[in-house]
C-alpha cells in the first residue's frame, strides 16, 4: 500500500478506506461502551433490588426479635444461627443474627437477585430507661441535705440524698448511695455498697465503702478508712491514711502519707507527691501519669424530677370528701379521715386491728389539716390487690405510736399503701412501731427512732425532704408497685436506671 | 495541479475495481451508520432506564425513611404479604406489606417488605 501511495496511483481510494476503518473502530468502541453501560444499569438495578430484599429480610427478623425478645427459647433459635428464605419477585436471602454484647444484636442479610448479591445489616439494641435515678427505687430518698438526719441506723437499700450527706455513729447503708453534695463518712463501721458524690468525699476513722467510689470532687481519706473496690475521682486524692483495695483513677493530684496504701494501680492526671518515701511505697502495684482522664458522667446519678402530687379534687373523686365510714373495723370505701373518724378509732379497744379493704377497688383516704395519732396500739392493715392512697393536705401528719403496725397484710408483700403529701407534712415512727408503705412527700419529714415492732422500723420506699433517724433503727427497701398509681410518672424498672425492655434498630450499618 | 497532472499521467483503476470498491465501502458505511444508530439508541434507552430506576428506588427509600411517596416521580403501592426466614427447623414468619415502587412513566419496579 505504501508502494501504491508512493506511486500515487489510486491513493484517494486508499485514504477513504483508511477513514472507514477508523470509523469502524470508533463505531465498535461506541457500541461496546453502550452495551457495557446498559449491562451496568441492569447490574445496578439487580444490586439495588438485592439490597432492598436484604433489608426486607433484616426487617422481618428484627420484627420477630422485637416481639419475642423476652422469650429466651425463641431468641436462642436465632442468635448465632443463619436463616434463609425467598420472596416472590425479590430473590433469595440468608440472615444471620449475632450477639455483640448484652442488649446488642447484629442482624445481617445477604440477598441474591438475578445473580447479583447485596448485603444489609442492622444493629439492634435494647432500649434502657431514661438516664437517671428512679426515686422510688430507693429505701430513702432525701430531697434535701442529710448532714445530721441519718443517725444510727441500718438502711437496706439504695439511698439518694439531694444535698450533702454525713454518716456517722456506726450507721450502715447496704445499698448504693448517691449524694448530690459533699459526703462525709466517719465513725466506726459506716459502710455502703458503693458511693457516688457530686462533692468532696471524706472518709475517716473506719468509714468504709464496700463498693466502687465515684466523686466529682476530691477524695480525702484518713484513719483506717477503706474503699473495698475502685476509686474514681475527678478531683484530687488526699490520702494521709486509709486503704483503697483495688485501683484508683484520679483526675488531678495524688498525695500520700502515713500508712496510706493502694493495693491496685494508680493513674493520675496531675502530680503525685508523698509525705515520706516514694510513690511505690504507697502504690506497690505501680502508678502512671495519664493525660486523657475522662470525667465521670453524672447523668446516670441524676434523679428524675419530683412532681408534687395533690389529692384528687372533689370533682375528680367526690367520695374522697365524704367522711370515711368504718364498718366492723373495716374501711372499704374512699373518704376523709377527720376528727370524728379519729375519735372512733381512739375508741377501739387497745390492740385492735383496722382493716382497709382494697379487694374490690382502690381506696383513697384524705387527711386535711388532720393529725392522725391514735396511740391505742391500733394496727392498720391493708388487704386486697388494689391500692390504698392516703393523701395529706395542709398541716396533716401521721404518727405511728408504740405497739402499732401500719402496712400490708400479709406482711412482707410489696407495699400498696401510698402516703402522699403535697406540702410539709410529716410521718413519725415512734418506739416499737412499724410502717410498711411508700411514702412520697417531697417537702415533708420522716422521723424514726426506737425499737422496731419486729425486725424493721420501715419497709418500703420513702421520699421526703428531711429525715431524722436514730436509735439504730433498721429500714428495709421493698419495691412499690407504682404502675397505675400517681407515682407511675416515674419510669418503672430496675434500680438506678434499669428498665425498659424495648428493642429497636440503632443503625443500618452498610449497603 | 501537479497531482492532477500526475493522475492524468498515470494509468487509472479499472471499472470493475471501482465498482467493487464502492460496494465494499457502501457495505462498511451502512454497517458503521447502523452501529452508531444502535449505540445511540442503547445509550438513550439506558439513560431512561437509569432515571426510571432511580425514581423507583426513591419511592422505596422514602418508604424506608417513613416519608410519603413523591408522586411527581414515582408510584408506590403495597399489598399484604408475609416473609419467612427459616432457621434450621424453626421458621420466623412476619406479616407485613410488600411495597412496590416504580417510576410514574415506567413499569420497572423495586420491591420492599415492611413488617406490620
Amino acid at each position: 500500500m505504501l508502494k501504491r501511495l508512493k506511486k500515487k496511483a489510486g491513493y484517494a481510494l486508499v485514504y477513504v478506506l483508511v477513514i472507514f476503518v477508523v470509523a469502524t473502530l470508533l463505531a465498535m468502541v461506541v457500541f461496546s461502551s453502550a452495551v457495557i453501560s446498559a449491562r451496568s444499569t441492569a447490574v445496578e438495578h439487580n444490586t439495588q433490588q438485592g439490597y432492598f430484599t436484604a433489608r426486607s429480610a433484616v426487617n422481618s427478623v428484627v420484627d420477630y426479635i422485637i416481639k419475642n425478645a423476652s422469650d429466651a427459647t425463641a431468641m436462642s433459635k436465632l442468635i448465632g444461627n443463619t436463616g434463609s428464605g425467598s420472596i416472590n419477585n425479590m430473590g433469595t436471602y440468608t440472615v444471620t443474627v449475632t450477639q455483640q454484647a448484652a442488649g446488642r444484636l447484629k442482624v445481617s442479610a445477604t440477598a441474591v437477585y438475578n445473580g447479583e448479591t447485596s448485603t444489609a445489616s442492622a444493629t439492634v439494641v435494647q432500649s434502657v430507661a431514661p438516664s437517671g435515678i428512679i426515686p422510688t427505687d430507693n429505701v430513702i430518698y432525701v430531697n434535701g441535705s442529710a448532714t445530721s438526719g441519718l443517725g444510727q441506723c441500718t438502711l437496706n437499700g439504695s439511698v439518694y440524698v439531694n444535698g450533702a450527706m454525713s454518716l456517722s455513729q456506726g450507721s450502715a447503708i447496704n445499698g448504693f448511695v448517691v449524694v448530690k453534695g459533699a459526703t462525709s463518712i466517719t465513725g466506726a463501721g459506716n459502710t455502703t455498697k458503693g458511693l457516688y458524690s457530686d462533692g468532696n468525699v471524706t472518709l475517716d476513722n473506719s468509714g468504709t465503702v464496700n463498693g466502687d467510689l465515684f466523686t466529682k470532687g476530691d477524695l480525702i481519706m484518713g484513719g483506717s478508712a477503706t474503699i473495698n473496690q475502685n476509686a474514681t475521682v475527678d478531683g484530687s486524692l488526699n490520702m494521709p491514711n486509709g486503704f483503697i483495695i483495688k485501683d484508683a483513677l484520679i483526675g488531678k493530684n495524688a498525695y500520700f502519707a502515713g500508712g496510706a496504701k493502694i493495693s491496685g494501680v494508680l493513674k493520675y492526671g496531675g502530680t503525685a507527691t508523698c509525705g515520706w518515701g516514694t510513690i511505690s511505697t504507697f502504690v506497690p502495684a505501680g502508678a502512671t501519669k495519664i493525660t486523657n482522664y475522662t470525667p465521670i458522667d453524672a447523668a446516670p446519678y441524676s434523679s428524675q424530677a419530683l412532681p408534687i402530687i395533690s389529692a384528687p379534687t372533689s370533682t375528680q373523686n367526690p367520695q374522697l370528701y365524704n367522711t370515711a365510714v368504718i364498718t366492723n373495723k373495716t374501711i372499704s370505701d374512699s373518704g376523709t379521715i377527720n376528727s370524728s373518724v379519729v375519735t372512733q378509732l381512739n375508741a377501739l379497744p387497745w390492740g385492735s386491728t383496722l382493716t382497709i379493704d382494697a379487694s374490690a377497688k382502690d381506696i383513697n383516704l384524705l387527711l386535711n389539716n388532720q393529725s392522725f395519732n391514735i396511740g391505742s396500739g391500733l394496727n392498720i392493715e391493708v388487704i386486697g390487690t388494689h391500692n390504698v392512697f392516703i393523701y395529706l393536705k395542709g398541716t396533716s401528719s401521721i404518727t405511728i405510736s408504740a405497739n402499732e403496725y401500719f402496712g400490708m397484710n400479709p406482711r412482707g408483700t410489696n407495699p400498696r399503701l401510698y402516703i402522699i403529701g403535697d406540702g410539709t407534712q410529716s410521718v413519725a415512727l415512734q418506739n416499737n412501731s412499724e410502717l410498711d408503705a411508700c411514702v412520697y412527700i417531697p417537702n415533708g419529714t420522716l422521723s424514726a427512732s426506737g425499737s422496731p415492732l419486729t425486725v424493721y422500723k420501715f419497709v418500703g420506699s420513702c421520699l421526703v425532704k428531711t429525715v431524722d433517724i436514730s436509735s439504730n433503727v433498721s429500714f428495709q427497701y421493698s419495691k412499690p408497685v407504682i404502675d397505675g398509681t400517681p407515682l407511675s410518672v416515674f419510669s418503672s424498672g430496675g434500680s438506678s436506671g434499669g428498665g425498659g425492655s424495648g428493642w429497636y434498630i440503632e443503625s443500618w450499618d452498610d449497603k | 495541479m501537479k497531482n492532477f497532472k500526475s493522475i492524468k499521467n498515470k494509468k487509472g483503476m479499472t471499472l470493475v475495481e471501482i465498482i467493487v470498491s464502492v460496494a465494499i465501502l457502501s457495505i462498511i458505511a451502512v454497517f458503521i451508520i447502523t452501529v452508531f444508530a444502535s449505540s445511540n439508541n442503547i445509550i438513550g434507552n439506558n439513560a431512561i432506564l437509569k432515571r426510571n430506576g432511580e425514581n423507583a428506588a426513591a419511592g422505596i427509600e422514602n418508604k424506608m425513611a417513613g416519608l410519603g411517596a413523591d408522586t411527581d416521580i414515582s408510584i408506590v403501592g403495597q399489598q399484604d404479604a408475609s416473609v419467612t426466614v427459616t432457621f434450621g427447623t424453626n421458621s420466623v414468619v412476619t406479616s407485613g406489606k410488600i411495597v412496590a415502587s416504580s417510576d410514574k412513566n415506567s413499569t420497572e419496579k423495586y420491591y420492599y417488605f415492611v413488617p406490620n
